[in-house]
């Protein structure tokens, strides 16, 4: 058996692979020939009609090999996906196709976090087999390698091959955040956020006398005629700001042994929350980037429009969810003042904590998103023992243990609000809603200068 | 002996069991119950009647049972020879008896050929089911044809030398159905 390349070339140039006599094939052969003789030498010709059905069995399987010029070989099999490139809990099809009039059976490996139809994804047809894979997590799903078995309809001769795998790209679901899109500081050019720096815009800022270098047609005829003086009307600016998400991925924390079967996990949450913040954001117009932390999903430059989101969600993609290890902590150089930084973190290392103080201290206007799963750390079970749910045990002291990290974590979030960093969990579309509003109402508060 | 240790096993098997296909359990059953007409046809006084016929079921039916769990085994050829042996046992042995026992035969190695062919959670689906009875269209057509062709020469009779000759039709036969590769 070897691992050929299985690319949709027409069926006339594909290579061949060679078809064997089955175990099938043999045991017709012998029953029939063994009746034959048997019937010859007790002198019972009878006995022929017991064998016949399964030496004609094999007889038209050996006649159809020889019709069909298969003694050469048949056509090997190829693979394709309907789409390689799918949403969080949508589905595709893999098609395995081959010579017509064959028996084609597929058997794919079950992937994580993902379904086939039918359920153990195996399946066989008539020259074609679909399986339809559902993703159910973000992340790359390996599906294959493939292992086909090729046979004529009576399956008497047969072909065993190994097709190579492919990768299904699922991008996380597409949330829409059900929040405002004011920012506290626009720093861009041009945009949908008003500003606080006078000049061309259409919200009306105030009425005031005319200076030299005022257009003309912002001239408030009505007060000017009143007043008797020349006054015009001052508007507020409106410019586009620059987003930063921040993604801890150093570690992927895994919900409760006792929660939900799909619950998600502190590296699902991180990657949901930073797709609907960056959709929220790129949507309003304004320039989203990315950095990771943990390395997991390589650096997205700043960009705007339906081309950085499709960049972006293609990076949230092609992380690789399949490692369960520690990754080593990236370091933020500098932050520009002004911009919105989404820092979407379980808070559970040290370093991510310093980082997000050196942002608030490089002028930027730092959100957290906290990514823990709920269930972690939730004292509501504590037994004092052992807990068990669903023929399940946990560890001893596993829960303990992290109800003891949650109070500590809990320490830290004081610290960070107290700071002026508002922190807050991740629940979904909603999550940021009530941050989003405080500091746009912040943002015409008097602001203490940061030391 | 805690109880879990005994009953683990079993409900681990019971679950598997629970992964094997509709496809694979229609198959497997069709091959059994085919096989066990055939054994049932081939020895019409019972299966159990006297101490051979008790072997030669007891025999077939062990086969038989490995093949359900292995369809591809090569033990499966021991349960159709050792029924065909019991037809030969028979004093009288009509055609109808012969046939009948031959189709049985025929449906069981056809059930469990097509069983080997997919995991035992494999499905079929309804274009493979189409593609393998029309198949079997030709086979069924060509055994009808043979058979009418044995009944009608059934009658005559040839010398001795015939033995010769029809041994080796048999070795020519064989050597047609099963080409030098294996």
């Amino acid at each position: 058996m070897t691992a050929t390349p299985a690319t949709a070339e027409p069926a006339a140039e594909r290579p061949l692979v060679r078809t064997r006599p089955t175990a099938a094939l043999l045991r017709a052969a012998v029953v029939g020939c063994a009746a034959i003789t048997l019937a010859v030498l007790a002198g019972k010709p009878v006995l022929i009609l017991a064998g016949l059905p399964l030496l004609a069995w094999a007889l038209v399987a050996v006649a159809r090999r020889v019709r069909r010029g298969e003694e050469l070989g048949i056509p090997l099999p190829w693979i394709h996906a309907g789409r390689r490139t799918i949403e969080e809990g949508a589905s595709t099809s893999v098609t395995v196709t081959s010579a017509p009039d064959t028996l084609l059976a597929a058997t794919v490996p079950l992937a994580p976090h993902a379904d086939f139809a039918p359920r153990y994804g195996a399946a066989a047809g008539d020259a074609s087999v679909r399986l339809r894979l559902s993703a159910q997590r973000w992340g790359r799903v390996h599906v294959g390698p493939v292992h086909v078995l090729v046979t004529d309809p009576l399956g008497a001769f047969r072909a065993q091959e190994q097709l190579p795998p492919l990768d299904v790209r699922v991008v996380p679901s597409s949330t829409v955040l059900d929040a405002p899109i004011e920012v506290p500081t626009p720093i861009g050019v041009s945009g949908v956020h008003l500003s606080r720096r006078r000049g061309d815009g259409t919200a009306l800022s105030e009425v005031r006398a005319f200076r030299p270098g005022d257009r003309l047609h912002r001239i408030n005829w009505r007060v000017s005629q009143r007043t008797g003086e020349l006054h015009t009307n001052a508007t507020f600016t409106e410019q586009d700001t620059e987003v930063l998400i921040v993604t801890d991925t150093i570690s992927d924390v895994a919900p409760a042994p006792w929660a939900d079967d799909d619950a998600p996990t502190s590296l699902d949450m991180t990657i949901r929350a930073t797709s609907a913040v960056a959709r929220h954001y790129l949507t309003a117009g304004d320039r989203v980037s990315v950095f990771d932390i943990g390395h997991l999903i390589g650096p997205v430059r700043a960009g705007t429009g339906p081309r950085q989101l499709r960049v972006l969600t293609d990076a949230l993609a092609r992380a690789s969810r399949d490692d369960q290890q520690t990754r080593p902590m990236r370091r933020l150089r500098g932050v520009r003042p002004g911009t919105l930084t989404v820092v979407c973190s379980p808070l559970l290392h040290p370093e991510v904590i310093t980082q997000i103080g050196e942002m608030v201290a490089h002028g930027a206007d730092v959100i957290v998103v906290d990514t823990l799963p709920p269930s972690i750390g939730d004292v509501s079970v504590l037994q004092g023992k052992p807990l068990r749910r669903d023929g399940r045990i946990s560890d001893r002291f596993w829960p303990e243990a992290w109800a003891t990290r949650r109070l500590l974590r809990r320490t830290t979030v004081r610290e960070l609000r107290e700071a002026g960093v508002p922190v807050t969990a991740w629940e979904g579309p909603s999550s940021l809603a009530p941050v989003l509003q405080s500091l746009s109402v912040a943002r015409s508060a008097p602001r203490m200068r940061r030391s | 002996m805690r109880l879990s240790a005994l009953v683990d096993p079993i409900a681990n098997l019971l679950l598997d069991l629970q992964k094997v296909s509709r496809t694979q359990w229609i198959l497997r059953l069709i091959g059994v119950a085919a096989m066990v007409l055939a054994l049932f046809g081939a020895l019409p006084a019972g299966v159990f009647a006297n101490f051979l016929a008790g072997l030669v079921s007891t025999l077939a039916l062990c086969a038989l049972l490995i093949q359900v769990f292995r369809p591809d085994t090569d033990i499966g050829v021991a349960s159709p020879l050792l029924i065909i042996l019991a037809l030969l046992s028979q004093s009288e042995v009509s055609a109808l008896q012969a046939l009948g026992v031959g189709a049985a035969m025929l449906v069981s190695h056809a059930a469990f050929a097509l069983a080997a062919t997919i995991p035992a959670h494999g499905v079929f689906e309804g274009s493979a089911w189409r593609l393998a009875l029309r198949a079997m269209l030709p086979v069924i057509a060509l055994s009808l044809i043979a058979a009418l062709v044995v009944i009608a020469l059934s009658g005559i009779r040839l010398g001795p030398w015939m033995l010769v000759v029809g041994i080796a039709a048999v070795i020519s036969l064989f050597l047609l159905v099963l080409p030098r590769t294996r």
